[in-house]
């Protein structure tokens, strides 16, 4: 600041406890690259999950009222409904799939976000959330009389379409609760809790739910304050972070379950038909969803559908 | 002067207490229901197989619940924890200063409480923000109820404000203790 | 920073003064919050305030006070103490290692070192007084072994210790477990060789109604200690779901064999409702607080200013315990708890402390907190209970300080005395 203006400070935050992650590491990185490459003119510091006191599903809100400038968000389906098509269990099964959606998607949820006083800016994936189990799970049916975690609704309705029981607990009590039994399966990735939690789980069945997209997203009169100049800046470094943060995760996905698989876990592909028949069973669950939610995303629902051919 | 004030803080006395044995009884109503919702769930999940799905998020809104109603009745019972040491062992006249200053803090705490509260449930129902579990509970309804105790806390920390100004305009030593403050305020 | 800096001291001054903790602290968060932020800043008040309130885990904290609250009012609690009483007052020590058995299993199903201290003191100290006992000794076992509250599982301080610093709970029970059970053995030696002998019988007592009767008084609250701990790890029930079974199991024992009536379990709830707002609100004061620090960066300089020292870990943790022990002396347990452990936390990486461990550490700091002067929370309660002159209770307790210190010292240079268990299950 050669004017000898104080730098106005942002206050950044990510749903993520650990710095260490690339949705975490990478959006630190955006952080200190945009308050260097503003000139000192806006300081922005990420702050990880808890260290203030506001909850993953809080965080939209949070960033529209602007006590929260800058954050990467997953969980905001409480706030943005629409999202909530993107996690429809089975609706997509590979990343061109999801990715198909999620092109449809960004227009709708650009909208509903920017209804929040939220400016989208680019969004991350994680890997499919496939199921991971503390006994061996080799076929869909193995999911039948167990207990899994689950962290939707939509997955609550995946498992118990097959037969499973689903149980709702935070996650830093999953390692404990896969030991005690409370629960026996959760759906995750390699890179995410396969890896954190390999201990307690045997195996692991390469098919799941959904995919998982975070939110980049900047309070809308933070965004308007920035110049021009400022505002491409910011876009840009997000949609490099988003596209890092992407690949880091799925790159390493193979990776890691090879390692997983090399450490003593049993990994099962699913078998020929058994994705079609997943399909089959959750279809009806897709417009019973949408049956309870608003015209504009059974409208987004329909089109993801359609340009699947689902 | 002094009949009226008397006059006031009995009636504000009288109304928060009816209000806080409302506030007391929905507490006591949403505690035992905590424990009812979790327990059936963990018997069904253990004993019958299935989940009910709701036990986290409907235990959880309890908790908000229970914890801005119960507020008002532990303010008016003196059950809010405090250090004192010090206050404790203060003449009257200096303890019923104190006590003016922190009910007008509490009070302009509480305010600021009940009016961020007040804007972040309008906002929730402007837009339509709701739980993202099973239940999807509006969330601008929990809020309500935190302002509804925030509310009746206000009121009890009022009642506790007139009562103590009764008692230094009553106090043959206010002005003695105003001395003392002075005294302690130079040193 | 300097405005900042004032606030806080604005703040400690209304603390010593005997403003309520949590509008202490709120009041200072929102002080901060308009320094550092302006007016507008403030709408994080209201978010906060509701994320921080909208929590599965805390809902333990008022579900582990009903369940001990139901024992007390039907009067298993006391039934509990006198069954005790048979057991053990032919050991050294007499009626005295009941005070410190009574503690150690009533911690078992109390969350609270206040709630173990008052319940067990309330059926102890006329017992006490009745045969003679010194009654300065008394109120030590009672404050001292009230602590346990908090160190054998379950505890609020643990449960709200794992809230802020995302560990698991149930991790933190089991790291509680062994070391709770040496404190108690270390109290209870303390007793048995220094504790006064046993006291006079009062007459017309008779000595051996012996087994039965201790049986049929201890049975229902170690029922539901036995209960509560197999749904916590055979995998029917988390820690949180634990304590509504707790409560519920806590009412249906107490309605077979209390003494159950409707103003019983009207008390009960009345205080269960009154000990959460209590605490509640001052953790939900604290999370705010916790956010004020972060965003006017006072916890990032206070971190780095940590680095800067160059510590040792041994260096580092003593500086932790020596904060505490100062700030124990005039400020809450928990207060003091909710306040710190988010700028602790940021240290443990640095450090490589485990999590786990440092919660076990920390509780028996604050264990200490309770019963040292001037601001005691457990001698209030012992004082209150017998309208004992303060200055004896402090007393009685004061040997109980060197027995946690040499603790805290054994649990620095066997780090397995908390984490073996843990260890075992995950
Ligand atoms: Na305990
Ligand atoms: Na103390």
């Amino acid at each position: 600041a050669g004017s000898g203006e104080a730098a106005e400070s942002w206050t950044g935050y990510t749903y993520l406890a650990s710095d260490s992650l690339p949705g975490s590491s990478n959006l630190i990185a955006l952080a200190e690259t945009f308050s260097e490459q503003t000139g000192g003119e806006i300081d922005l510091e990420i702050n990880l999950a808890g260290s203030l006191g506001i909850k993953a599903a809080d965080i939209t809100q949070s960033v529209g009222s602007g006590i929260v400038q800058l954050a990467a968000d997953g969980f905001f389906l409480g706030a943005i409904e629409e999202g909530g098509v993107l996690r429809l269990p089975m609706l997509f099964t590979t990343r061109a799939e999801f990715e198909t959606g999620l092109e449809i998607m960004t227009p709708y949820l650009e909208e509903a976000f920017a209804e929040k006083n939220v400016v989208l800016l680019a969004q991350y994936l994680y890997p499919l959330q496939v199921a991971f189990g503390t006994y061996p799970i080799e076929t869909i049916d193995d999911l039948k009389g167990h207990k899994l975690r689950v962290s939707s609704p939509e997955q609550g309705a995946f498992v118990a379409a097959f037969g499973g029981s689903p149980v709702t607990i935070g996650g830093a009590e999953v390692p404990t609760a896969l030991q005690t039994g409370v629960v026996e399966g959760v759906f995750t990735a390699s890179v995410g809790g396969g890896r954190l939690w390999k201990d307690q789980l045997a195996s692991t069945y390469r098919l799941g739910p959904n995919f998982f997209n975070s939110a980049i997203i900047v309070n809308k009169d933070a965004y308007e304050a920035l110049s021009p100049a400022h505002q491409t800046l910011l876009r840009e470094l997000a949609v490099d972070y988003a596209a890092k943060a992407t690949e880091e995760n799925m790159t390493s996905e193979e990776a890691t379950t090879e390692e997983l698989a090399a450490g003593g876990m049993e990994v099962f592909e699913p078998a020929d038909g058994e994705i079609d028949a997943a399909i089959e069973t959750m279809t009806p669950y897709w417009d019973e969803w949408g049956e309870s939610r608003s015209e504009r995303t059974r409208q987004a629902l329909g089109e993801v559908k359609k340009a699947l051919g689902r | 002067m002094k009949p009226r004030a008397a006059e006031a803080g009995g009636a504000a006395g009288r109304g928060c207490a009816a209000l806080i044995r409302l506030t007391d009884s929905a507490s006591c109503l949403v505690l035992a229901s905590m424990a009812v919702v979790v327990c059936v769930d963990v018997v069904c999940r253990y004993a019958l197989g299935f989940s009910t799905q709701i036990a986290e998020e409907a235990a959880s809104l309890g908790l908000v619940a229970l914890i801005f109603l119960s507020l008002p009745g532990a303010f008016r019972d003196g059950a809010l924890l405090r250090v004192d040491a010090v206050y404790s062992h203060l003449a009257s006249g200096l303890k019923n200063l104190l006590d003016v200053l922190f009910h007008l803090i509490a009070l302009a705490v509480t305010l600021v409480y009940i009016v961020q509260l007040g804007r972040l449930a309008a906002g929730s129902f402007a837009q339509g923000i709701r739980s993202d579990m099973a239940l999807g509970t509006p969330n601008y309804l929990p809020q309500a109820v935190m302002v509804l105790g925030l509310v009746v806390l206000l009121g009890a920390i009022v009642a506790g404000f007139l009562r103590t100004l009764r008692h230094l305009r009553n106090s043959p030593s206010a002005v003695e203790g105003a001395a003392q403050a002075k005294d302690a305020l130079a040193k | 920073m300097t405005a900042i800096a004032l606030i806080l001291l604005a703040a400690l001054a209304f603390l010593a003064a005997g403003l309520w903790i949590p509008f202490v602290i709120g009041g200072a968060a929102i002080a901060v919050i308009i320094a550092k932020k302006g007016l507008a800043g403030l709408s994080a008040v209201g978010l906060v305030t509701w994320s921080s309130a909208n929590s599965f885990t805390l809902t333990a904290i008022p579900l582990f006070i009903l369940m001990a609250e139901i024992l007390l009012q039907t009067g298993l609690a006391s039934r509990l103490y006198r069954g005790l009483a048979h057991a053990t007052s032919r050991l050294p020590g007499g009626l005295m290692q009941t005070n410190i058995v009574g503690c150690a299993l009533f911690s078992a199903i109390s969350g609270s070192s206040v709630a173990t201290a008052a319940s067990i003191g309330t059926v102890a100290l006329p017992e006490l007084a009745s045969r003679g006992y010194p009654m300065r000794m008394a109120y030590g076992s009672l404050a001292a072994g009230g602590t346990l509250g908090i160190l054998i599982p379950p505890s609020i301080a643990l449960i709200i210790y794992g809230t802020f610093t995302d560990s698991s709970i149930v991790r933190l029970f089991a790291a509680g477990l062994i070391p709770g059970l040496v404190l108690a053995l270390m109290f209870s030696l303390f007793v048995g060789l220094f504790g006064g002998g046993r006291g006079r019988q009062p007459s017309g007592e008779d000595e051996d109604a012996g087994i039965v009767a201790t049986t049929i008084d201890v049975l229902p609250v170690m029922a539901l200690i036995v209960l509560v701990l197999c749904s916590l790890y055979l995998g029917i029930a988390t820690p949180t779901e634990a304590a509504a079974v707790g409560s519920v199991l806590a009412f249906i024992l107490a309605a077979l064999f209390g003494d159950f009536s409707w103003s019983a379990l009207k008390a009960a709830f009345h205080n269960s409702i009154r000990a959460s707002a209590a605490i509640l609100f001052i953790v939900v004061a604290a999370f705010l607080f916790s956010f004020a620090l972060a965003i006017s960066g006072v916890s990032g300089a206070l971190t780095a200013f940590i680095l800067s020292l160059g510590l040792g870990k041994a260096a580092f943790l003593a500086s932790v315990a020596v904060l505490y022990l100062i700030l124990g002396l005039f400020i809450e347990s928990i207060a003091m708890m909710v306040i710190t452990v988010p700028l602790l936390a940021q240290t443990f990486s640095l450090y490589a402390i485990d999590p786990i461990w440092f919660g076990v550490f920390l509780v028996i700091l604050i264990e200490i907190g309770q019963i040292t002067p001037p601001f005691g929370l457990n001698l209030f309660v012992i004082q209150s209970l017998n309208k004992a002159p303060y200055a004896d209770v402090v007393l009685g307790a004061v040997p109980y300080y060197a027995i946690l210190l040499g603790f805290l010292v054994l649990l620095v240079l066997f780090p397995s005395l908390a984490l073996w268990l843990p260890g075992l299950i995950s």
